[in-house]
Parts: C-alpha cells; structure tokens; sequence
C-alpha cells in the first residue's frame, strides 16, 4: 500500500469520538465494566462518549445518576471494591467539589488503610469549562487541589489519540484515577489508531523538539504552547513543547532531559497559580537543575481569583499563547 | 428462642464485651503498647451478634469508628485485630488502619470509615455490585444515629431503593453522637421517622439479643429475596465514654442515673440471667466458657507483643491497588 493509499484510509476522530471508541472496546470485551453519570444516556450523553451505549450494554451497566454526588461517589467506591471497574463522568469538576469527602477520605485511602487488602479501580472523569460567561463555578480546573492527595493518580489528556489510550490505562488501573479533560480539546480531529492500546501513566510527550527554551504544557494549554511556539520560531527562537499528559505521577525523566538541553523553563498550567502543579514542577526543576538554569522560571497560570463571567475579564483572566509567546521571550531577552 | 442457640449468642457477645475490656485494662499500662484512639462498644454488642448472626462469610459488613464488635461479630480474626492496635505487622491493616478502620476481607468485614457514615454509600455500590452479578449476597452497614444527619445517608437509602439493593441499613441508636443528645439534634423521636416513607423501618430494642437477632433474621431473608433495602434502628446505649475507656458519665448531659438503668439492662448481662433462669447448666458452662475466652484473649495479646513492628520501607507500600 503506497503511504497516499494508507492516508486516504486512516480515520480522523474527534476527542470525544476517540473516547467512545476506547469505552466501548472495553465494555465489548469486558462485562466488568460499570459507567455512570449525571445525564450519561441522554442526547448530550456527556459530549457524545456514552452516545447510544445504553443501547447496546443495558442500563446496569450504563446508568443515568441521581443528584447527589457525595452519595453516588460513595456509591460508584463500593462498585468498585465489589469488582467492577467503574467510570463515573461528570460534565464539570466543579460539582466533584461535593464529592472531595468520597474521594479523598475513601477512595484514596482504602488500599492503604486496608493493608492492600481491598482496590478502588474508579475513574472519574470531568472536563473543564471555559468561556462564554460560564462564570466562577463552571470552570475550575482542580488538578491542583487534588494533587496533593496520596492514593489519587491524575491523567490530563490532549489530543484524541491519547486520550483514548490513557482512557484505557486509566480503566485498567487497580487505582482512583481522576480523568480530567478541557472543553478547548474538544474541537480537534487527528488520525487515531483503531482497535485497543494504552499509554502508560508517568510518561509524558514532546510535542515540538527546540533548543533554547522548554515549555511544559498542561491540557489545553499545550495547544497555546504549539501556536506560541510557531510565532516563535518565525523570530528564529527554537522551543520545545512538553506535553505532561499526566500529571500525577509526571515524567520527571522527560523534563530533567528537555530542561539540561535548553536550560531556560516556562511552565504553562490551566489552573490558580498558588499550590498548583506549575509550582510543583518549578520546584522539582529547581531542585534537580538549579545550577544550569540560565533564568529563573515563568510560570503562565491563572491569577488567584474566582472566573469573573464578563467576557472582557474572561480575556485579562484566562492564559493563551499569547501569554506564553511573553513569557518566552522575557526568558530570551539577554539571549538575543 | 431454644437456651443453646442463646448460649451460642452470649459467648459471641461475651467475648466482644471482653476482649474491650482488656483493651480498656492495659490501654494506660505504664509501657503504652496501644497507640491509637479506641471507641468502645460495650453496652451494644446485642446489635453486632444478632445481626452478623444471620449474615454468611460472603456477606460483607461495613463498619464505622466503633468498629471493634462488628469485626469480630462477622469473624474478623482477633489476633490480627489486637496486632493491630499495637502498632505491628501481623495487624489486620499491616499496622495502617489502627483502631477505627479493622478490615479482614477473608471474613467478609470492609475497612472501617472513621468519617461519619462515609461506608453507608460505600456499602450501597458494594449491594449494586452484588446485585449485578445477581448473586444473593447481602451487604450491611452499621452506623450510628448521629452519622444518620449525614445527607449521605439519604441519598444513599434513596438510592438503594431506587434501584432495589439487597443491602440491610442498621442504624445503632446510642442516643448521642459524642456528647450531644439526640435531643438537641433531631426534629424527631426516631431516625427511622425520617426515612420511613422512602423503605421498610423497624424501631426495635437493640439490648435483648433474641429481638436483634430475630428481626435481622426476616429482614435478611427479604433481602435476599429481592425484596429490596431495609433500614433497622436499634435502640441501644453505650456504658463507655464516646471515645477512651471511661463510662462517659458526666453530671450535665449523661448522668448517673441515666447511666445506671442501661446498665441493668446491658445485653450480655441480660442474656447471661436468660439463660441461668432457664437451666442451672449455664452457671457452669458460662465459667467454662470464661476460662476459654481468657486464654484466647491472652493468645491474641502474646500475639501481638510478640509481633514485629513493621519495616520502615513499609510506609510505601500499598498506596496503590
Ligand atoms: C464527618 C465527620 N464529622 C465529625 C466527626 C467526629 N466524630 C467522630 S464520632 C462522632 C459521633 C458519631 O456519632 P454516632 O454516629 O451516633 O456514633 P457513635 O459514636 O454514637 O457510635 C463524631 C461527631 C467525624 N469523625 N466525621
Ligand atoms: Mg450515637
């Protein structure tokens, strides 16, 4: 097959159609397999994931959710720890502030309180919401807020292809996973590998290789990172991309190669700049590389206050590529 | 109920009653060798014995801070529960749960949660796992009438209902949830007022071990027959402090008095006078009986002194599933 016949027959899937393909290879071959969700059959059918699965699997397997995210978080644990491998979606993380009790005080904990004698292998997932006035509760990114919990592994996907293979990993994992995903993702197509693979947690991705400055990405902001990193380069300035994909654990190997190479750091997070991930990452950057460090490090996050809904605050408030082509060249200046 | 099978019952929750004791007993020994924070249950043992009474190993209990008896009512292994408090290896957590989170899945006992009813959800999805797998397994959670004001609780008991789940909610009615009475906490005179018109409730006498044992009895065989939740509330008390090895007595909120009628009427006690007044064998069999259980108990604590405390590079293990 010459390579224009093998494009002509490659298949380009959005994000979500990426996902469903990888939720329904597992329920396919594995009866095991529990999902669950606020609206999952309905015909948004959480942005299209869960479409028609119902159909297919039944509604014991794929069940619409009452109100009550503590309760069902509880809920979806004790499914878990009866045997099944249980994928509980929410359209925003914001409501899984109601549930911080079940998956912090339990989930978290069990395998560890028990003396490894019990599993959690819950996933849940949610994605972030940003614009259109969506307002300061329809719009956190809470990676931060979770990191900081032992017992909770955290997968932030970017492009469809990976996140149906760190869907898969994540449904395979014996632990509590939060699967967390960004509305901007949403809108890309990319050629996606047909039948079931996964991608393993801890290792993350170059998404464009340069020498001067490295740029460690998060979700969306990874998107920002490569626009960013185009208008760069048309100034003659080289950046290479990271694209962490997950970030609890993260690939500590990736970044100490990247940042010995360009020895000059931005980090890019789509959440609150205190206690965040960016700032944990810059530490462990400090840490390891301090004394190649040409500049100190950016960090491109958002600044401590609530989402305001107007969308001119929207645009001081939210980080873009804009923010991150400044940020770059603040770390060039002496360079050039 | 026939005096052997109620003999059987009081050994069950003499030994409960017991081995508390002891830990009560060498809890402030000048070597402290237990370094974690006890809820006794002394006073309640009725609830665990009768209801775990008609559970079989595949049934699984979820327990809460007090969790003591209900372990060792479903047949969690007392060696490992007093390794446990001890702080060592063999514990039934590896030395990681202590005192308010035992487990022994091999006994069909959950972890304990020491969050207010944090396990009556857990134990809803785990009756919906057994559910579909359509097998005929009962899940129970013990919990107490304060952890009862947790919205949890009725979001769970609704769901459970919802969706029809063989899972027995038994609501211990200790009358306090530390040192706040139920008076000053509920609009009602019951828990179970508040969940009656959502699923089949008893109010029942949680000290006379042939009652508990009784109604868990029917309500586990509707259970498994697929009739759905059932909620259970025990009246009860505790004759320790809420948390420690005190009686909990205090002049303003549980006085003396009030202390000293659910003493009369502690459960084991009252079995124990059941069966003398039905046969004067029982005198005798009951020393008989004290003497076993003083020795399995002294095993159990040899067993724990004598156990290696565990490796520091064991703090790293079992994060993960
Ligand atoms: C969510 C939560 N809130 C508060 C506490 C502190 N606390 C521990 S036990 C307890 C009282 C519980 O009362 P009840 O449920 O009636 O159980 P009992 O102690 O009487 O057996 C409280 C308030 C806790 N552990 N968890
Ligand atoms: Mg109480």
């Amino acid at each position: 097959m010459s390579e224009a016949d093998k494009k002509g027959k490659e298949r380009f899937l959005s994000y979500t159609e990426a996902e469903k393909e990888a939720v329904e290879l597992m329920l396919k071959k594995s009866p095991d397999i529990v999902l669950m969700g606020q609206g999952i059959n309905d015909e948004n059918a959480m942005f299209g994931v869960t479409d028609g699965l119902y159909k297919k699997y039944g509604t014991d397997r794929i069940f619409d959710t009452p109100l009550a995210e503590t309760g069902l978080t509880g809920i979806a644990i004790g499914l878990a720890m009866s045997g099944y491998k249980v994928l509980y979606m929410h359209n925003r993380p914001d409501f899984l502030y109601l549930a911080m009790d079940q998956i912090i005080n339990h989930a978290a904990k069990y395998s560890y309180m028990s003396g490894g004698q019990v599993n959690i292998p819950l996933v849940v997932w949610a994605v972030t919401g940003q614009g259109w006035g969506s307002a300061a509760q329809h719009s956190q990114s809470i990676h931060g807020i979770m990191m900081q919990v032992p017992g909770l592994k955290i997968v932030m996907p970017t492009t469809p292809a990976d996140a149906k293979g760190l869907l898969k990993t994540a449904m395979d994992d014996k632990s509590p996973v939060l699967f967390l995903e960004h509305r901007r993702l949403f809108g890309q197509e990319q050629v996606v590998p047909e039948g079931e693979y996964g991608i393993p947690f801890g290792k993350g991705v170059l998404r464009r290789e340069g020498t001067d400055v490295t740029v460690i990405a998060i979700s969306a902001m990874v998107i920002d990172a490569i626009e960013a990193s185009e208008r760069l380069q048309e100034e003659g300035i080289s950046t290479e991309v990271i694209d962490l994909r997950t970030v609890k654990p993260y690939d500590r190997e990736l970044l100490i190669t990247s940042v010995s190479k360009t020895k000059r750091v931005v980090i890019a997070d789509t959440s609150w700049i205190t206690g965040s991930v960016a700032k944990e990452i810059s530490e462990f950057i400090y840490r390891e590389l301090f004394e190649i460090l040409e500049k100190r490090i950016e960090i491109v996050a958002l600044p401590d206050v609530p989402t305001p809904a107007a969308y001119v605050l929207e645009d001081i408030y939210y980080q873009n590529a804009d923010s991150i082509y400044y940020a770059v060249k603040r770390l060039m200046e002496d360079k050039e | 109920m026939e005096s052997d099978k109620l003999y059987e019952l009081y050994k069950k929750m003499r030994r409960i009653a017991c081995v508390e004791d002891v830990i009560a007993d060498k809890y402030y020994e000048k070597n402290r060798k237990m370094h974690t924070p006890i809820h006794l249950y002394n006073g309640q043992e009725a609830v665990a014995v009768g209801v775990c009474e008609n559970l079989d190993r595949e049934d699984i209990v979820f327990s809460n801070h007090r969790c003591h008896g209900h372990y060792l009512a479903k047949g969690g292994n007392l060696k490992k529960m007093v390794a446990e408090l001890y702080s060592k290896n063999t514990g039934c957590c590896k030395g990681k749960g202590g005192s308010m989170h035992l487990c022994d899945m091999e006994a069909g006992v959950a972890p304990a949660s020491a969050i207010v009813a944090g396990n009556v959800s857990i134990a809803t999805g785990y009756a919906m796992g057994n559910k579909l797998k359509g097998n005929y397994n009962v899940s129970c959670v013990f919990f107490g009438d304060g952890a009862s004001e947790e919205g949890s609780v009725y979001e769970s008991i609704c769901f459970a209902r919802l969706k029809k789940l063989p899972i027995l909610f038994v609501c211990e009615n200790n009358r306090y949830a530390i040192n706040t009475p139920l008076e000053e906490r509920e609009p009602l005179n019951t828990i179970s007022e508040k969940f009656s018109n959502i699923l089949p409730v008893s109010v029942l006498d949680g000290n006379d071990i042939e009652v508990v044992t009784g109604s868990a009895k029917e309500a586990v065989a509707q259970i498994r027959n697929g009739k759905g939740p059932i909620f259970l509330e025990y009246i009860t008390y505790r004759t320790r402090a809420h948390h420690n090895i005190g009686d909990g007595v205090n002049e303003k909120i549980r006085t003396q008095e009030e202390w000293n009628m659910w003493k009369e009427k502690d459960p084991v006690e009252l079995a124990r006078k059941s069966l003398i007044r039905h046969s004067r064998k029982y005198v005798r069999l009951i020393d008989l009986y004290e003497e076993e259980l003083m020795k399995e108990i002294e095993e159990a604590f040899a067993f724990a002194e004598e156990s290696p405390f565990p490796k520091k590079e064991e703090m790293w293990e079992d994060i993960w599933g």
